[in-house]
């Protein structure tokens, strides 16, 4: 078979391999950077790759203390619930129910200052002529002795007495507490005492929950009806603190920067910019601050917003293809025939000439970006009361941006310029926020919070600086108090 | 594709030189696909097409400040990859393969009969990826590639002539299974039309 035969063969399989168009997977430039860092000690790189280690190892210690912080918590809710049943079927006798108030006599709150109690007896019968002389001047009081002449059951949460009527609608009668306390309220109904008392965080399990104790005259211990609900607890249910976080971010900013050469500062030079192409945005170096306000929804979920303040610096770099345009006078001395007829004298004769000169620029603009959002992130926790881990997801929306940009050229001195934008106050972009980490009390009601957190931005308004979309990863750090 | 002047790419050549990492980013993304297709010609599956792609660019890093800026760079840098690829099948063993003879030596299929036109360019590329390895590396070298003989000799540490038969080997097998398809595609167009 002649050679050029087989050329005809193999060109067939060439132009088929010309064809194939493909691209690699995206992380391979991330292999290829960790092991450039890795070679070379690139500290900044190091340092970004170990912030990703470390937020995985972190969000994976946190899903297996999870799994095994679960078994505990059942074991704690099945020894709680039993002892709750043995309770409930033995009944709480009087001697019981003076254990509970002289224990937790140190949080009676809402008690007279003037009374000085060792007993039950004496707390009972102290708090009996307080409250006899309140409903004589209270509706609210009244209201509660009148519900309880009608046999309606008197509860009470850990931070106030609340009257709970038949319909199951509750309101407010009297007192008031604060944190693990206990609150009791006698009532004089004719020949009858009624006694409450609401208990929250059971000293002896750690867990939160609420006992209505009631005694009816006489301290008979059949009659003593003990309840037991999930009462919520109003006290440390929002926080306010403070984070600062590093982050990586990677985006692309819009080239806007045509400009920058319709803008030089020489008079007699124009330029045109007929094509770009941008080669890349580069953020160097990213961080966030933010204030937080959360609210605690339920034991597990709180709620969390507030202002958060982002700044990225960077750099755009972009291909022009430049017209320069240069103007200038050109004279010429020109032979015209004498007035006088004889013989010919000299003019000088100008004339506007514009020389075109087709240039490739690179043009380099350093670029600082100032964001403020709003974030609204739900946070499920779990875990012990000092230590807790979670996990959390949301939106935010920028409200305002501004850049601050200065670009330059390489191939013309005169092209240079400096740039301030901003886009106002109005939403400039979503983002959908996806987070976990640690949540750790260090001294009563400040908790410590670390938090390792992902944010994938979509632009909804096209008129703002980044291009597309664009993802940062922070490690958010911070102080919460509790109130 | 991007565009790109040959002054800007001096530019990031330059830069990397000095390890810069924003400039080793721009490298990469410029020339990620191209070196991507030239892996993916030597090596079976994406995963390792991927990993000569990663040290073919660990590689362009290091030795970058040995390119002499006459030659291409492209033509540099393929060169490295090829030879990353060319390492890495020789680790695996997979570059001396050669079937019996009596594989192969029934297949030769006259050259008029062979048409292209009941295949398109996935086809092809299927073919030659299912060819033994060592048939493949010294196919795509010498007919995609257009390294000579020689050139493939030294790369692969073989004779010529051993070269040159992996080659004709190569073709031969790529013919029958062209032939086949063919036949295939004649048969099945018969029966429609007969039906």
């Amino acid at each position: 078979m002649s050679n050029s035969q087989d050329d005809i063969f193999d060109k067939h399989f060439k132009d088929a391999f010309d064809e194939l168009r493909t691209e690699p997977d995206s992380n391979v430039w991330d292999r290829v950077e960790k092991q450039l860092a890795d070679d070379s000690g690139n500290q900044r790189l190091l340092y970004i790759w170990h912030l990703r280690i470390a937020a995985s190892l972190l969000i994976l210690i946190s899903l297996v203390y999870n799994i095994v912080d679960n078994g505990d918590e059942l074991i704690a809710n099945a020894e709680e619930d039993s002892i709750n049943k043995l309770k409930t079927e033995r009944g709480i006798t009087s001697r019981g129910l003076r254990n509970v108030l002289s224990n937790q006599r140190d949080h009676l709150a809402f008690l007279d200052t003037d009374f000085d109690s060792e007993t039950t007896d004496e707390l009972l019968l102290a708090e009996n002529s307080t409250l006899s002389s309140t409903v004589e001047n209270s509706t609210q009081d009244e209201q509660l002795v009148l519900a309880s002449e009608r046999g309606e059951e008197q509860v009470l949460n850990n931070s106030s007495v609340y009257r709970k009527v038949k319909s199951g609608e509750e309101s407010k009668a009297f007192g008031n507490t604060k944190g693990s306390h206990v609150v009791a309220t006698p009532v004089v109904m004719q020949s009858e005492m009624l006694v409450a008392v609401s208990a929250v965080k059971a000293n002896e399990l750690q867990t939160e929950y609420e006992l209505v104790y009631v005694a009816e005259a006489g301290y008979n211990e059949n009659e003593v009806k003990y309840y037991t609900s999930s009462g919520s607890d109003d006290s440390e249910k929002w926080f306010a603190g403070g984070m600062l976080s590093p982050e990586v971010a990677n985006s692309s900013l819009v080239n806007n920067f045509s400009a920058v050469y319709t803008n030089s500062n020489s008079d007699n030079v124009a330029f045109v910019v007929n094509d770009y192409n941008t080669l890349g945005t580069t953020v160097s170096r990213a961080y966030s601050a933010a204030m937080q306000v959360g609210y605690k929804i339920s034991d597990r979920l709180e709620f969390q917003t507030g202002v958060n303040y982002s700044d990225w610096s960077g750099e755009l770099l972009a291909a022009y293809n430049v017209e320069q345009q240069v103007s200038s006078t050109k004279t010429t001395i020109m032979p015209v025939p004498s007035r006088t007829g004889d013989g010919y004298t000299t003019v000088l004769v100008e004339e506007d000439v514009i020389s075109t000169n087709y240039s490739k620029d690179t043009l380099s603009t350093n670029f600082n970006l100032q964001s403020i959002e709003v974030p609204f992130l739900f946070r499920y926790g779990f875990g012990k009361n000092k230590l807790q881990y979670f996990i959390s997801s949301g939106l935010s929306t920028n409200l305002t941006s501004r850049l601050v940009a200065r670009s330059s050229s390489e191939q013309y001195n005169e092209v240079s310029q400096r740039t301030n934008q901003s886009t106002g106050f109005e939403p400039t972009s979503l983002n959908v926020l996806f987070g976990a980490g640690i949540d750790y009390e260090i001294i009563s009601n400040f908790r410590i919070r670390i938090e390792p957190l992902f944010r994938q931005g979509v632009l909804v308004k096209e008129e703002s600086f980044l291009d597309g979309s664009y993802n940062t990863f922070g490690l958010n750090t911070g102080i919460a108090y509790q109130f | 594709m991007q565009l790109i002047y040959k002054k800007e790419l001096d530019q990031i050549i330059q830069r990397c030189c000095a390890g810069n990492s924003r400039a080793q980013k721009q490298l990469y993304k410029l020339f990620a696909a191209k070196m991507y297709a030239i892996c993916l010609r030597y090596m079976k599956n994406k995963m390792e097409a991927e990993d000569v792609l990663q040290e073919g660019f660990i590689r362009t890093f290091k030795k970058i400040d040995t390119y002499n800026r006459k030659g291409s760079f492209e033509g540099w840098m393929k060169t490295i990859f090829i030879n990353v690829a060319l390492r890495q099948l020789d680790k695996n063993k997979k570059l001396n393969q050669q079937l019996p003879i009596e594989d192969v030596i029934d297949l030769t299929v006259p050259q008029a009969t062979i048409s292209f036109e009941n295949l398109d360019y996935k086809d092809l590329i299927q073919m030659v990826s299912e060819l033994p390895d060592g048939y493949r590396i010294v196919f795509i070298m010498y007919a995609i590639e257009g390294f000579t003989h020689e050139e493939i000799a030294n790369h692969l540490n073989i004779s010529q002539g051993t070269s040159k038969s992996q080659l004709s080997r190569a073709r031969s097998l790529l013919r029958a299974k062209i032939e086949k398809i063919n036949q295939h595609v004649e048969s099945y167009l018969s029966e429609q039309f007969a039906g």
